[in-house]
């Protein structure tokens, strides 16, 4: 009980410190994304063309998916320095994942008689693919990236670990400097904004799909 | 208005499809290609727009050559309807009839007025337009499925088996509806099927295939009473011959009394009028034990007798 | 879906233009993630900022510590962060075990200006060096009261350390070579959890600090180096020299720091921070007013 008063102690006396830190969770998680974003569907779309692209460079991502997000902070530490850009370039590499191959997946997914239908009546590459293919693959594609979202502001966490801002900045400092509730507080603010975060795109989401059945 | 030229098409390492395959397609007609499975029908069918390109040979289409049409606006100049109709699901009945009209980048307002105008051609009401596809029965799909494909006004319709995911009584009925746009618009037609009864009643030319060859071309006449190909004779069999007496209409084989064995209009008893189709004719003769019975005109004018005799001394 | 994309695309070129910074006067501190090094790095912060117009940014808690500084420093990407002479000549430089205090600040100067253009300022008068701690009663129980004793008792005792203790030279390798330690288990923790781990009894003997907050905390006894295996780790600002050629007058700032923290003021600021949860910068403001130096 104790625990919980000192921690709304904090978040109240030290509400700057916490808020600053969330402006730049925020910063740092939507930098990442409009990126993952842009890069993913892209080559979401390019290699719904080819299976054998498809396959290499979903294999390719799957690989680096698995590799435990601090080896990754710390591989790139090595190669692009401590701070932001490192922390971005990771998460983005994370991100890629879920954002491909649920484009990659909505795309192909599309019933064939449909684009056989509009590859029939002449609409070009572009047409197919923007008035039929694509507007059919988003429920899928933006629940992928829903998830990547949440991966992303959660991830944003540990960046603070190679001398990134963010909250992972509270927490880390709680961890080295024993003070538990610091520690949560960080963390409860992370889970909120991935909630708040969440909950938008699910908002998002439903007006975007509102019209397609 | 499409000419296939000894035309041969097979995949790479497969067995031919389409095997040196001459055919000519007039303005007008509504052609169906029938066969059965394996023939090659559909195949000959998505050569004509270039969903499929042949190995060999040369196709024409109004007058140029297949190779040297641009892809796209092929496509764009042939009206396309398939089985499962693949209406886009996305969009509402309005924006996937005026599709054609969109990927040309045409005026909202002139799509709108197509769209009305199409809808009301295929027996639909307007308040359809701004339902979704999710919402329509197979047989209204369909007819939203030959409005989308005459969009664009073309001169051409491909329709590959379209009736053949609609249930038995619909079937009839988008047949006679599909007849009705044939005549109002005077398009050309080719229509694959593998169903003998529908290639009878809607065909004007009738093509039998089999095996990626033509084995038989001609009117219902010709392909149910003088074909020439003994698959032919035995794939239409009496299904087809079934077929062709409740199409054919006795208006066309009305005799006069004078030609007919006991003319005399006094004694006619029973009648039939002259848009029956001939089984009726038929029927009433064998029910009554006659050799003919008096045709009546839509109007109840007489106009002759229907006659067994006559009817054997015809050649269709 | 046009009108989606392009509001994303200006909110992202929004950011963008936000996180470019405009040309200003700005140092980067940087600091390891341990309480002493928060309290440093703020209290050089804190007397820059009020003596200079020059901007401090922070990047505290760097994992890794030194092994992720020194790239950074030398990239230029940190302007200055407080180091242990015992770390630099070890750790950094590679050199042998040097174990008088002074010679050991003297060289480790030298070399980082020869080889990495980087000076050593003023040191600030406090030696964290290693220690091996226990808990007191089982301590004084047992009879131990050297590394020595340790040694002898080590069979049935268990080790809690930190990764970078077990693989430096001047740490694990090294003592049990000196006093042919043995234990029964040696577990690898987070610096941040080792004190967590002895009060719990999850590890008996745990490395630490000879300034650490939290040994009055936990009652445990700091066991003599009786030795003297470790070596000086007296702590001091380490700077490029490009960032003083730009502002020279940072020497004579930081210098003010010079002498003026004992072991015990530094045990007693880490205190606060680790058992008192109090924030790092209050308690460097707190010292720096104490001293007449803010």
């Amino acid at each position: 009980m104790e625990f919980f008063k000192n921690l709304g102690e904090l978040l109240k006396t030290r509400s700057d410190f916490f808020i600053e830190l969330l402006w730049q969770h925020i910063l740092l998680s939507l930098i990442a994304i409009v990126i993952i974003t842009v890069v993913g569907i892209t080559t979401g779309i390019l290699i719904s063309k080819s299976k054998k692209a498809a396959s290499i460079v979903i294999g390719m991502t799957n690989v680096l998916y698995t590799i435990p997000s601090i080896a990754m902070f710390g591989f790139f530490v090595s190669i692009t320095g401590i701070g932001n850009t490192t922390a971005i370039i990771a998460l983005v590499i994370y991100g890629l994942l879920p954002v491909i191959r649920n484009t990659y997946v909505g795309l192909i997914e599309v019933d064939d008689q449909i684009l056989e239908a509009a590859v029939g009546m002449g609409s070009t590459p572009w047409q197919l693919l923007s008035k039929i293919q694509f507007p059919l693959a988003l429920p899928v594609i933006i629940a992928g990236i829903r998830n990547m979202v949440v991966m992303t502001i959660a991830l944003a966490g540990i960046a603070s670990f190679i001398g990134a801002g963010g909250l992972g900045v509270a927490i880390w400092r709680g961890i080295t400097t024993n003070f538990g509730e610091m520690t949560v507080a960080g963390s409860l603010l992370v889970a909120l904004l991935a909630f708040v975060a969440d909950g938008l795109l699910g908002i998002i989401e439903k007006r975007l799909l509102r019209r397609t059945k | 208005m499409i000419e296939f030229s000894d035309v041969s098409q097979q995949y790479e390492t497969e067995k031919p499809i389409i095997r040196h395959l001459s055919l000519t397609v007039s303005q007008g007609e509504f052609v169906v290609l029938i066969g059965p499975s394996g023939c090659g029908k559909t195949t000959l069918l998505k050569m004509i727009n270039g969903l499929i390109l042949p190995n060999s040979g040369e196709i024409r289409i109004k007058g140029k050559e297949l190779k040297e049409w641009d892809p796209i606006t092929l496509k764009r100049n042939i009206g396309y309807v398939i089985q499962q109709v693949g209406l886009f699901p996305h969009l509402n009945i309005e924006k996937n009839i005026a599709y054609a009209l969109d990927i040309q980048k045409t005026s909202e307002t002139k799509k709108k007025e197509r769209a009305r105008e199409l809808i009301n051609l295929v027996g639909l009401e307007e308040g359809y337009l701004g339902k979704y596809p999710n919402e329509l029965s197979g047989g209204q799909k369909q007819r939203v499925g030959i409005a989308r494909a005459l969009a664009a006004d073309p001169e051409i319709i491909l329709m590959d088996e379209p009736l053949g995911a609609v249930d038995q009584i619909n079937r009839a009925v988008l047949q006679d509806e599909i007849i009705r746009i044939y005549q109002t618009l005077n398009k050309t037609i080719v229509f694959v099927t593998h169903d003998i009864e529908e290639a009878i009643k809607l065909g004007t030319k009738i093509v039998v295939m089999n095996q990626g060859e033509i084995m038989e071309v001609g009117s219902r006449d010709t392909i149910v009473f003088h074909n020439k190909s003994h698959f032919a004779d035995d794939f239409i069999g009496n299904k087809g011959f079934l077929s062709y007496l409740n199409i054919v209409k006795i208006k066309q084989v009305v005799c006069s009394f004078n030609e007919s064995s006991n003319g005399n209009t006094k004694e006619m008893s029973l009648w039939v009028s002259e848009a029956d189709p001939l089984i009726v004719g038929i029927r009433m003769c064998l029910e009554n034990g006659v050799n003919l019975v008096g045709v009546r005109d839509t109007a109840g004018r007489v106009v002759g007798a229907f006659d067994l005799g006559c009817l054997s001394r015809l050649t269709f | 879906m046009k009108k989606w994309i392009s509001l994303v695309l200006i909110a992202v070129l929004i950011f963008l233009a936000a996180g470019c910074q405009s040309e200003k006067k700005k140092v980067v501190i940087a600091s390891k993630p341990m309480a002493e090094s928060y309290i440093i790095a703020e209290m050089m912060g804190q007397l820059i900022e009020a003596n200079s117009d020059i901007t401090v940014e922070y990047k505290m808690g760097i994992g890794g510590g030194t092994a992720n500084i020194q790239p950074a420093m030398e990239s230029g990407e940190i302007d200055m962060y407080p180091e242990y002479t015992g770390t630099g000549w070890l750790f950094v430089l590679k050199n042998e075990l040097v174990t008088d205090s002074q010679a050991l600040y003297e060289g480790v100067k030298s070399q980082y200006q020869e080889k990495y253009n980087f000076i050593w300022l003023d040191r600030y008068g406090f030696n964290d060096t290693y220690a091996l701690a226990m808990d007191k009663t089982k301590a004084d129980s047992m009879g131990i009261n050297t590394f020595s004793d340790l040694a002898s008792q080590s069979a049935s005792l268990v080790l809690g350390s930190e990764y970078d203790f077990y693989e430096r030279e001047d740490g694990y390798p090294g003592l049990v070579t000196a006093y042919g330690f043995n234990f029964k288990e040696k577990k690898e923790l987070d610096i941040g959890l080792k004190y967590k781990a002895i009060g719990e009894g999850q590890v008996d003997v745990i490395n630490n600090f000879s300034t650490d907050g939290l040994l009055a905390e936990y009652n445990l006894k700091v066991l003599k180096d009786d030795q003297n295996f470790f070596p000086a780790y007296e702590a001091a600002t380490v700077i490029r020299q490009e960032t003083l050629d730009k502002y020279p007058e940072l020497e004579a700032i930081l210098n003010q720091l010079a002498g003026q923290i004992s072991d015990e003021e530094m045990q007693q600021m880490n205190y606060y921070v680790e058992k008192e949860n109090r924030d790092a910068g209050d308690v460097a403001t707190e010292f720096l007013k104490a001293k007449g130096l803010l």
